[in-house]
């Protein structure tokens, strides 16, 4: 698959390029805003306003690495896994609730 | 012929085949804009070319109409940004300044678009590789471009660094120092974000550390986080931020053409934003004809959204002239003229609310039926039934109702109304969760009191994330939780008004409730406000508790100048048409709505159109035509001519001056310009999606904002 | 039929499926359904020159567009579309499709921050936005599906849905990946990053030529391979009556796909909190209401 993705990108660069050269012109590489020139670059500490998800998401994330090999044996295991896992759960979804009500999970 | 915009090279066989299909592909970018385009056509355009809005993927320019020079400027800078092969289309001038001479021309007349696609499709199947093509090298441009490398070498100077390499630098200092810095509260994202970078994790992939940032050698030594960002400005959660400076520009797909928003964004939050109130101009007013009869056909010219509506007005006023009462009213035939246009300019306004909602269906049929209308051929039934249709959008309401800024809340029950679906919507449901929290009055109010002012400091009658003015339960531990960690400096605006009108009743909540109701149902024509009201009740209930407003002193002023569907979806009764005796015989009484977000003036409007189409109705038989009244302008006379008229977009006012039979002065206030002053308030703070809704929903036309 | 006369028409019907989604997306953009129009975008990408922008970031501008190809014809690989017919049966598919389908965000993010200006950039942040609002619904609701299935092979998975398809076993799952699989591809309503209205094309407006071809043809393909996705994880995948069961999968998935656009073009955008707040305070709830529904019905 990876060879194929390899090949069909190097045909379409390869068609590509055999149409011509790219005309260098002044404002044509100024990135597109609408009908004005934005010289400035845009690479600025940005302010993301939604850090407080991105931290719980680092926790569940880390908890369904866990989750997976549980859902495969679950149903040999049987309630016992249930419980378990149900209580691993509570105490993440208890984080959640947490972060919830500490406003956490809002727009920065 | 297309020498800028043919691609260099050779035509071979393999290119020529290329070109033909893609010449029957076209994307046509419209300057200024697809509602002036729209104007001119009679039907939309589906099959046979695309209307896009974004320069790269456009290979037609098309200038509809005479435009200022600047606003020509500006079309150069999109022409240049297009990739070859691109068709350069005026329609109406022969040639503006700073672009290069049209490929093809034609005259600026209805459908002039439908004879112009086959040449351009001739153009681009079998020009489009040439050997003479030259590159295009504006002398403006050019200068530009330099002006503006220059000013950037000043602009990475905040807190004393040096930095060598520009590009890469502000991603380098995230991504180097965050892992040295104990800061906790800076940037707790960033720094998880990087860290989990650094540390190889794969969280959603923050690849743009690894990638050269990281070995990106500082080179000035180690500097603490607080020094480095000492100069930045501060955002509302206290983080010190760049704000970038960004203009969305004349030709953006969500606003109406021609209006330029300069704008400075705090991430993606709106810091500041003005709409530049120059760039349309074209000095209409500073030479106008001689003749006063000319004057209506003259000034049909000042809005191309809505040229009937200044004709009638300059006959109005030459009516007013010349008859000895000096105070005409408008005939039935005319009302039916403006009230039909009344109903293209909302449907076309929709047509670009449509595109900054995101609903594609929506725009596709309001530009049909625009059309339709247009050549009266509109049919009733099937334009309420959109109607319908959009009022019971899923998720528009939600969307809509975000932004209520509190701009203009002369009463408290609209303010209280506003509250709600503010309250629900925009921040965080926490009614839920608050309710679960034994909350104590007294202890939280005190320091409530001392958070406050922390959070308030969006100006007057902004809220944005942190809305101020409806003080509802859950609202004051909200503050609260937040002004723990938050209690940074915050711009020091007004807050004090807000603070000083801070009744926190919570008894007498559900007798307001039913004051509300009542005093709602008064207005005949409100049952989508009392519905929207209702709406918002079942919503506050959710929660059991009632916001209470406070009203801040001077707060009129800033929507005293207002007029039109803004001013009543705030539920200021100001109508023009009250004034008109033909209104008055047919039972007509102005559509208001409480809320003053978004979604009251789209349900303004709506009911506008829904209105005017009853109206037209009930005229009957009269299809609506030009007045027979007698003008009658002597070669000696003189004094001064006045008329009103309320235009799709508020109260436009007319004053002449007639000397000696001639034209002396005119003077034209139209509602554009107050509305562009109401862009600053209305997106503070905002969310930039919101905010580009809020400012369309304005409706602003900036060509009345300085003809 | 042999597996390699199998396999064959197999990529045949997926090129027309790519074909197809994309006139529907053209429908879902402008309400006709236009059969040439494709194939001349297509022709017209290749036509146009190609613009860098000043001080982008070579590396991510170069990469970006062949990560967000690569990962999902890769994702193609592991899906099954008959009873036989997948080209690698992943044991960890379940768990494969949604690693790979975070480098789609991923690559947006790149090319929003490798093109260098202020629209590109909000639009690729915003993508991030998406990535962590939907990861976490999918990831459970697949986890769901593994269990009833005991394994992480996607063949099992759709062999589990025997007697009753994950859709009505498991409907608060089919609603939250049905909802996760629409964001995943950006799709309207949730078609943040590149926003037409708001920020006139966000990540990918300044991609030109082959470029934003490998974009725009990898986000059809995306929405196929979702739709593939939807109908192996909870529509019984190949599983019909008389007909080969690859031609049910397409069928499907065709029904999938087009029930996408349909959403997208009568609802407006979502709001980029509402994205995060529904998702988080609703979706992540239902998710685990979700993995303990289908524990309870399945030790019963």
């Amino acid at each position: 698959m990876l060879v194929a993705t390899a090949g069909l990108v190097w045909m379409i660069y390869l068609i590509k390029n055999s149409l011509g050269q790219t005309l260098d012109e002044p404002g044509k590489d100024i990135p597109a805003e609408s009908g004005n020139l934005a010289p400035k670059p845009a690479w600025l500490r940005y302010h993301v306003r939604y850090y407080g998800y991105a931290l719980l998401f680092l926790a569940f994330d880390m908890e369904m690495a866990y989750m997976y090999p549980w859902a495969v044996v679950y149903q040999e295991v049987g309630l016992l896994a249930l419980l378990d896992m149900g209580v691993f759960l509570m105490i993440l979804f208890l984080g959640l609730v947490y972060t919830w009500t500490q406003g956490g999970l809002n727009r920065q | 012929m297309m020498k800028y915009g043919a691609r260099k090279g050779k035509m071979n066989f393999f290119r020529r085949w290329m070109a033909k299909a893609a010449s029957r592909e076209l994307c046509i970018f419209p300057v200024p804009g697809s509602d002036v385009l729209r104007t001119y056509q009679s039907e939309s355009l589906s099959g046979q070319a695309r209307l896009t809005t974004n320069s790269r993927e456009a290979n037609v320019l098309l200038v509809v109409g005479d435009m200022s020079r600047a606003m020509a400027g500006q079309a150069a800078i999109v022409y240049a940004q297009m990739p070859r092969p691109r068709v350069l289309v005026m329609a109406g001038p022969e040639h503006l300044d700073p672009l290069p001479h049209p490929d093809v021309h034609v005259t600026l007349e209805n459908d002039f678009l439908t004879t112009a696609l086959p040449v351009i499709r001739e153009y681009l199947s079998n020009h489009s590789w040439k050997d003479e093509a030259e590159a295009w090298r504006p002398e403006t441009l050019v200068n530009k471009i330099e002006e503006a490398g220059q000013q950037q070498g000043h602009m990475h100077d905040h807190g004393g660094h040096d930095h060598g390499h520009e590009g890469h630098q502000h991603g380098g200092h995230e991504g180097h120092d965050h892992s040295a810095h104990q800061h906790e509260e800076h940037g707790h994202g960033h720094h998880t974000e990087h860290a989990s970078h650094d540390h190889g994790h794969n969280h959603g992939g923050h690849d743009h550390g690894a990638h050269g940032h990281g070995g990106h050698d500082h080179g000035s030594g180690f500097m603490s986080m607080i020094a480095m960002t000492k100069d930045l400005p501060r955002s509302a959660d206290g983080l010190p931020m760049e704000w970038s400076d960004v203009q969305f520009g004349p030709f953006h797909p969500g606003l109406p053409g021609g209006l330029c928003l300069s704008m400075k964004l705090d991430g993606d939050t709106v810091a500041e934003a003005e709409a530049d109130q120059n760039l349309t101009g074209r000095n209409l007013l500073a030479s106008i004809p001689d003749n006063p009869m000319a004057l209506p056909e003259y000034l049909e010219a000042v809005n191309p959204m809505a040229p009937v509506t200044y004709r009638l007005l300059a006959q109005k006023a030459l009516v007013n002239f010349s008859s000895e009462a000096g105070n005409s009213a408008l005939t039935l035939p005319e009302a039916v003229l403006l009230e039909k246009e009344r109903i293209t300019s909302h449907l076309n306004w929709l047509a670009v609310l449509a595109v900054v909602l995101g609903s594609d269906w929506m725009r596709d049929q309001a530009i049909k039926h625009y059309h339709r209308f247009q050549n009266d051929t509109g049919s009733v039934p099937q334009l309420s039934g959109f109607i319908k249709r959009v009022k019971k959008m899923p998720y528009l309401k939600l969307k809509l109702s975000v932004a209520s800024h509190g701009i203009g809340e002369t009463e408290e029950h609209n303010q209280g109304v506003a509250g709600d679906t503010h309250v629900e919507h925009h921040y965080e449901h926490n009614a839920d969760s608050h309710s679960d929290h034994c909350h104590e009055e007294g202890d939280e109010y005190k320091p409530h009191d001392h958070g406050k002012p922390g959070h308030e400091g969006h100006g007057r009658g902004s809220h944005g994330s942190h809305e101020q003015s409806h003080e509802g339960h859950e609202h004051h531990h909200e503050e609260h939780n937040h002004s723990d960690h938050q209690l940074k400096d915050h711009k020091q605006e007004s807050h004090e008004h807000e603070h000083a009108d801070h009744p926190h009743k919570e008894g007498d909540e559900s007798k307001k409730h039913e004051h509300h109701g009542e005093h709602n149902h008064s207005h005949e024509m409100h049952q989508h406000a009392g519905h929207e009201h209702h709406e918002h009740v079942h919503h506050d209930h959710g929660s059991g508790d009632e916001k209470e407003q406070a009203i801040g002193p001077g707060l009129n002023q800033l929507l005293g100048d207002i007029t039109g569907p803004v001013a009543r979806a705030a539920g200021i009764e100001k109508d023009h048409r009250l004034e008109e005796a033909v209104y008055q015989q047919a039972g007509w009484t102005p559509v208001t709505a409480t809320g003053n977000n978004a979604w009251s003036r789209l349900m303004v409007r709506l009911d506008e159109i829904e209105q005017s189409l009853r109206f037209i109705e009930k005229a009957g038989n009269d299809s609506g035509s030009e007045s027979s009244q007698k003008i009658n302008i002597p070669s000696i006379g003189m004094g001064n001519g006045i008329a009103h008229i309320e235009s799709p977009r508020g109260k436009v006012t007319l004053k002449f001056h007639i000397h000696e039979g001639k034209l002396a002065h005119v003077h034209l206030a139209s509602p554009s310009a107050a509305l562009a002053g109401l862009v600053k308030p209305i997106t503070e703070q905002q969310e930039l999606a919101d905010a580009l809704t809020a400012v369309t929903s304005l409706d602003i036309s900036p060509w009345e904002i300085n003809p | 039929m042999t597996p390699f006369l199998n396999g064959f028409i197999i990529s045949l019907l997926f090129v027309g499926g790519v074909y197809v989604v994309a006139v529907l997306e053209r429908w879902s953009m402008t309400g006709n359904v236009n059969w040439p129009g494709p194939a001349r975008s297509f022709y017209l990408l290749f036509a146009q020159e190609e613009i860098k922008t000043r001080k982008h970031d070579k590396v991510f501008f170069e990469t970006a567009p062949i990560l967000f190809i690569g990962v999902i014809l890769l994702t193609i690989s592991i899906l099954p579309f008959g009873r036989g017919s997948v080209m690698v049966d992943l044991g960890t598919g379940a768990l494969f499709i949604n690693a790979a389908l975070v480098y789609v965000m991923v690559s947006l993010l790149m090319v929003g921050w490798a093109v260098n200006g202020v629209y590109a950039m909000v639009g690729g942040w915003r993508a991030l936005a998406q990535l962590i609002a939907y990861s976490m619904p999918v990831v459970m609701v697949l986890t769901a599906t593994v269990m009833r299935a005991e394994s992480m092979f996607l063949t099992d998975i759709v062999e589990s849905q025997q007697s009753l398809w994950n859709i009505l076993y498991q409907p608060v799952g089919f609603m939250l990946f049905y909802i996760s699989a629409l964001a995943i591809t950006f799709l309207p309503p949730f078609d943040l990053p590149v926003a037409e209205g708001e920020l006139a094309g966000g990540v990918w407006a300044d991609l030109t030529g082959a470029r934003k071809l490998l974009f725009r043809l990898g986000r059809l393909t995306l929405v196929l391979t979702l739709s593939v996705a939807v109908v192996v994880l909870y529509l019984g995948g190949w599983m019909g009556p008389w007909l080969p069961g690859f031609v049910w999968t397409f069928l499907k998935t065709f029904l999938v796909a087009t029930s996408f656009f349909a959403i997208g073009r009568y609802m407006p955008r979502i709001r980029h909190d509402h994205l995060l707040e529904y998702n988080w305070k609703y979706g992540v709830p239902l998710a685990l209401y979700n993995i303990f529904q289908v524990g309870i019905v399945l030790l019963l």
